[in-house]
């Protein structure tokens, strides 16, 4: 293979992508080769290998995955070399050998909001950020992955799909068919990870999206144009069974683990009107982050057995 | 069947349930501090569970609570007693030598500590010294709390001695084996090496020389190790002071620690641009609209990345980095 990789073997296959497991031959570093299937398109590149090489480029974050390289080989096939990950948070959590404390959750916490901050800084929506999508090294580092969906933040007159964000994590306005939406969408899907971690199950886990509309609203309540201005103007938008909201005290029951500041940045992230929501600036500064316990050092974070 | 005497109750059997630790050696008798009744534990899980029940031995009467019972110790009930009795008063009577000025008057306390439980076990005026230890209790509530704190502190400080005791004697064994072990090597080889040396050396002169020579090598060899176990010694010393004087804890505390910073470098706190209340009558009436207020959009994000994208090549030299980038790839 041309410039100095090697494949040892595959790992796995998309619908657009093979992965391979190799090697940089300089360095002997581990990395991982997402090879593009051409030819099955018409119109060559698929849309998500552009999106994931576009804006993987522009990354450059300890909590982003690396893109090392790309490349044509001989066949005419596109090759991403990226970083090499193992795991991710999902494997973590359905692992249930591996127990899970505070600290570790506001340690997971921080590295996925840092990187998501690195990519709203630059103008980048992820819009499929899931603990499948949150790969961890071997170092106990967790990176953003999959790019395949993300775009910059556009002109204004541009319109955005909201069949955006895997089901369980998508934000009330995507539900609502929202098309022009900001970079909370992908806040809201940190804020479900947050809840998902301390479950240890989903949090959210809508049969199909009207019945996503039906758990979201049962869990948090049923926004009214009263707290969402403009709320039933939305595409999407009709006669919904109102749920009311949740007292303090029933959230405290259902996350019975988590501390008054934790409940507090979790409800900040899944505010159903997204200018209430807050922004990764906002998270990063809440004071759960300052308070005890401090969060693990990646080092010493469970790792998958 | 035959009724069973309860003045007489044999060795192994529950007189509750019958249960005979012959037929059953699972058995486990508990008894109850309040009238030291044994009873099994099956028994006490059954009677007890639902909350305080009198004992069930005819004519005692006393109300007995689960968390009380415990497993006998002592075959004797009378020493059983007296321990019980001994460690509740110790409790309250916890002062020790160095809280009194003379001798005398420490010996004094000692006498009425021992009075009160001869009193207490031989049911002498039982009513009037429990009455006195409660009043005592209640005086001197703060000093007995005080010595209980410390008797904790100075169990703590024992076990970390003794860790660090242990510790230094693993390290010293491991270090005189390795010496032992060394010296029985370098007299077998000093042997040979003498003979080898002694056979390619040309003058018979050399011969003393050489034999100080291999001694001195082996000397010094030894010499290391001697040199670490002193080393080790003094480390051990020193520790030790540490712990005795109390200062490790101090140390902990003092340890630094990295500042946690949120952002962890990522973040321009002052943008290269100046945003003031920029409008552009076009783009405000376009978003204006209710679904971009409903759906979250906001304008003010989008000027702000047209800006930060119009200065992000501005500290970049491109003919710096391109020599760089030539560089890596040859």
């Amino acid at each position: 293979m041309s410039s100095g990789y090697t494949k040892e073997k595959k790992v796995g296959e998309g619908t657009y992508a093979v992965v391979y497991l190799g090697k940089q031959v300089v360095t002997g570093r581990d990395i991982a080769i997402k090879e593009i299937k051409t030819g099955t398109f018409k119109d060559g590149l698929d849309m998500s290998a552009i999106r994931e090489m576009k804006y993987l480029q522009e990354l450059k974050h300890e909590n982003v995955i690396e893109l090392v390289d790309v490349f044509a080989d001989k066949d005419k096939n596109l090759n991403l070399i990226l970083e090499f990950l193992p795991s991710d948070l999902e494997m973590i959590i359905n692992d249930k050998k591996i127990m899970i404390i505070p600290a570790d959750i506001k340690s997971w916490m921080l590295m996925t909001l840092r990187g998501l901050h690195h990519c709203h800084r630059n103008g980048i929506l992820h819009r499929d950020l899931k603990p499948n999508n949150l790969l961890i090294s071997p170092e106990g580092y967790l990176k953003l992955a999959d790019f395949g969906l993300a775009r910059s933040l556009g002109h204004p007159n541009e319109k955005l799909t909201s069949n955006v964000v895997t089901r369980w994590y998508r934000s009330p306005e995507l539900l609502f068919g929202a098309q022009h939406y900001s970079p909370a969408i992908d806040v809201w899907a940190v804020g479900i990870i947050f809840a998902e971690l301390m479950l240890r199950t989903p949090y959210l886990p809508g049969k199909d999206d009207s019945d996503q509309l039906v758990v979201t609203f049962q869990a948090l309540g049923t926004p009214t144009e009263e707290k969402w201005p403009g709320v039933s103007h939305l595409p999407h938008y009709n006669n919904l069974t109102v749920f009311p909201e949740p007292s303090r005290q029933e959230l405290r029951n259902r996350f019975p683990a988590a501390t008054e500041l934790a409940l507090d940045l979790m409800c900040g992230m899944l505010s159903l009107n997204p200018n209430n929501r807050l922004d990764t600036k906002a998270c990063l500064l809440h004071p759960y982050f300052t308070e005890s316990p401090e969060p693990t050092e990646p080092e010493k974070l469970p790792q998958k057995s | 069947m035959v009724e069973l005497n309860w003045n007489n109750i044999p060795k192994d059997l529950c007189p509750v349930c019958k249960t005979d630790k012959y037929l059953s050696p699972s058995l486990q008798f508990k008894i109850n501090p309040e009238c030291y009744h044994k009873i099994c534990d099956s028994c006490v899980d059954r009677i007890f569970s639902l909350g305080p029940s009198p004992c069930p031995y005819p004519n005692c009467g006393k109300i007995l609570r689960k968390n009380r019972f415990k497993t006998q110790i002592f075959d004797d009930i009378e020493v059983e007693r007296e321990c019980d009795v001994r460690k509740r008063v110790m409790a309250v009577y916890n002062k020790t030598e160095d809280d009194f000025a003379t001798l005398d008057e420490y010996n004094a306390y000692l006498e009425q500590v021992e009075d009160y439980v001869y009193k207490l076990v031989n049911r002498i005026d039982v009513e009037q010294t429990e009455q006195k230890l409660k009043d005592y209790q209640i005086e001197h509530k703060h000093d007995i709390e005080m010595s209980n704190n410390q008797r904790d502190q100075e169990h703590a400080k024992f076990v970390k001695l003794q860790n660090l005791e242990k510790r230094y004697r693993t390290e010293k064994n491991k270090i005189n084996r390795e010496i032992f072990k060394e010296e029985q090597n370098l007299k077998n080889l000093s042997k040979t090496e003498v003979i080898n040396q002694l056979q390619t050396a040309s003058g018979e002169k050399d011969a003393d020389k050489i034999i100080a020579n291999v001694r001195d090598s082996m000397v010094s060899k030894t010499d290391i190790y001697k040199q670490q176990l002193e080393e080790l010694e003094k480390n051990y010393q020193e520790e030790r002071e540490i712990i005795i004087s109390g200062k490790d804890e101090i140390k902990e505390e003092e340890k630094p620690k990295m500042p946690f910073t949120p952002f962890n470098g990522d973040r321009m706190p002052t943008p290269p641009y100046e945003y003031g209340d920029y409008k552009d009558p076009f783009l405000s009436k376009m978003v204006d609209d209710i679904q971009y207020r409903a759906g979250g959009y906001k304008l003010d994000v989008y000027f702000q990345k047209s800006l930060d994208d119009a200065f992000t090549g501005l500290d970049c030299i491109i003919e710096e980095e391109k020599d760089v980038a030539d560089q890596i790839m040859v």
